[in-house]
């Protein structure tokens, strides 16, 4: 009996232990996935806005104009501090063009705009070499987890530009608030505490690109 | 014979406990510095893999979101204090759950000395409102007094850091030294070694007192210092907000949140160790073995920690 207490303690520890991640950044992510005229990928335009809280600091200290505006050189020089260490990160961009990983270039046109208390981080992330849109699949998530990256709920969360005709894309965003829908976790979750399961999996955020 | 299959299994129960808490953390130095950062090395973790870590990460999600909202309902309805105030304590709750967080110093400071429930729980305490205080003080010089941008924010994060991970190191240093003279006593089997329990080599009861008040001083600082990231976020968006107060509110409830669950920790590791040593019944002197070895290795696995922690900071991983 009281080993097996212990024991379960023990891995009531090393479980709480193994949920280390634990994101300080929450960012609401859009894409535009880019064709060229013979109907390739060239590119991705990123879209990510910051949570309030996260905002709030990445902007503390900049000036504000007469209207409460935050100063535009300030932001700008924020723009290019981001981008210019995310491709030690990869740009948080996984990218793959008929399942083979694709890479891309330094970020161009990067800049950050104020969107009410937020900010939010716009670029282009260019592909090295044009791929076949056949089918592209496109993740963006900090593999650290320290920064959540969620699809933004609206339909145009990902969109396509210059696509030909009869692609279509669809989104697969995290599921970790739907958790509580997730019956087997409460049943099981003591069975399998550091079990690989589906749930890690539903943390993906994906979209998928099909073209004819 | 089974004596033996049970101190040997007491003995590794005793490592599994070090190193269930105090890897993770290892794992941490080694990861590059996000360009979203706030200075540190805290936050990288990788994705949850497991069905327990989902659960606890999809909950503070849920709980940053709700704080924000909340905050910015405080002006104009005043019942939002207390829900900010209620999602702060649970929020620190279930932030401490995850590595860093003093955790790792509280468990082996439990594991590497005797009879410190209490002591373990006040330290475990004292770290927490450490946290915040320094949270309070590092926002209100900087944000508020010289009203700096992020980057000196970062900075002080990173100095403040480095300080709190020599102080592990040295805080490892100096239990191990003295956990490894109490083995040796052992091994040349002194009788007042068992007699004193181990603190023979320090002449007075009055200087073992000082002595431990300054360890324990140490493991508070070693445990405390680094402010936590989501006690800065909160304090920087309700001042963005015109409601610091509520801010400061905030952290002071998260400080009590993560009191709780690291004194938690603290109970849990008194438990393990009575626990442990209850496995290795054969003489005495055997569960003093045992004894002895765990505190060793729980004295080597914080200097190790802190190490690590400090070689990660210097190749650069926390340094931009």
């Amino acid at each position: 009996m009281m080993l097996r207490v212990f024991l379960l303690l023990l891995s009531l520890i090393a479980g709480i232990s193994a949920a280390s991640a634990h994101p300080h950044v929450f960012v609401g992510a859009k894409a535009e996935v880019i064709f060229d005229d013979k109907g390739n990928v060239i590119g991705v335009n990123h879209v990510w806005t910051f949570d309030e809280q996260y905002s709030a600091f990445a902007t503390m200290g900049f000036p504000k104009n007469a209207e409460g505006k935050l100063d535009p050189d300030k932001l700008a020089e924020l723009a290019k501090v981001n981008t210019e260490s995310l491709s030690d990160f990869d740009y948080f961009t996984t990218a793959k063009a008929a399942g083979k990983k694709v890479t891309f270039s330094q970020p161009q046109n990067a800049r950050m705009v104020e969107n009410g208390n937020a900010v939010t981080l716009l670029m282009t992330l260019p592909l090295k070499e044009p791929v076949s849109g056949r089918t592209f699949s496109l993740e963006v998530s900090d593999p650290s987890y320290f920064v959540a990256f969620t699809f933004d709920e609206a339909a145009d969360a990902v969109v396509m530009s210059k696509a030909p005709a009869g692609c279509t894309v669809s989104v697969r965003r995290p599921k970790g608030e739907d958790l509580s829908n997730y019956t087997k976790l409460s049943d099981q979750m003591f069975a399998q505490l550091n079990n690989k399961s589906e749930v890690a999996n539903a943390f993906a955020n994906r979209a998928l690109v099909a073209c004819p | 014979m089974a004596d033996n299959a049970r101190n040997r299994s007491a003995v590794c129960a005793l490592i599994v406990i070090s190193a269930a808490l105090i890897l993770p953390a290892i794992a941490f130095a080694q990861s590059p510095p996000n360009p979203f950062s706030l200075g540190g090395l805290e936050g990288a973790g990788g994705r949850p893999t497991s069905d327990f870590a989902a659960y606890i990460l999809s909950k503070q999600a849920e709980f940053t979101r709700a704080m924000t909202s909340a905050a910015r309902h405080i002006k104009t309805d005043s019942s939002s204090l207390w829900t900010l105030l209620g999602l702060a304590f649970a929020y620190g709750a279930f932030h401490a759950a995850g590595p860093g967080h003093g955790k790792a110093i509280v468990a082996a400071y439990i594991v590497a000395n005797e009879n410190v429930l209490k002591r373990g729980i006040a330290i475990a305490s004292l770290a927490a409102l450490l946290q915040g205080v320094v949270a309070v003080i590092l926002v209100s010089i900087l944000a508020i007094a010289l009203q700096s941008t992020r980057q000196a924010v970062t900075a002080s994060i990173n100095w403040i850091e480095t300080i709190s991970f020599a102080m592990i190191a040295l805080f490892g240093a100096w239990l191990l030294l003295r956990k490894l003279a109490a083995l040796h006593a052992l091994w040349k089997g002194e009788a007042n070694a068992l007699a004193n329990h181990g603190h023979f080599h320090i002449p007075g009861p009055e200087q073992v007192q000082k002595w431990s008040m300054r360890e324990a001083g140490t493991a508070v600082l070693a445990a405390g210092l680094r402010p936590c990231s989501g006690a800065i976020l909160i304090l920087i968006f309700t001042l963005s907000q015109s409601i610091f107060w509520a801010g400061v509110s905030a952290v002071a409830a998260m400080s009590l949140g993560i009191a709780i669950t690291t004194s938690g920790v603290a109970v849990l590791s008194v438990y393990l160790k009575t626990v442990a040593l209850r496995f290795a019944s054969g003489s005495g002197l055997t569960a003093l073995w045992i004894l002895r070895i765990g505190e060793v290795l729980a004295a080597f696995f914080v200097m190790a920690l802190g190490l690590t922690l400090l070689i990660g900071f210097w190749s650069g991983a926390g340094g931009a």
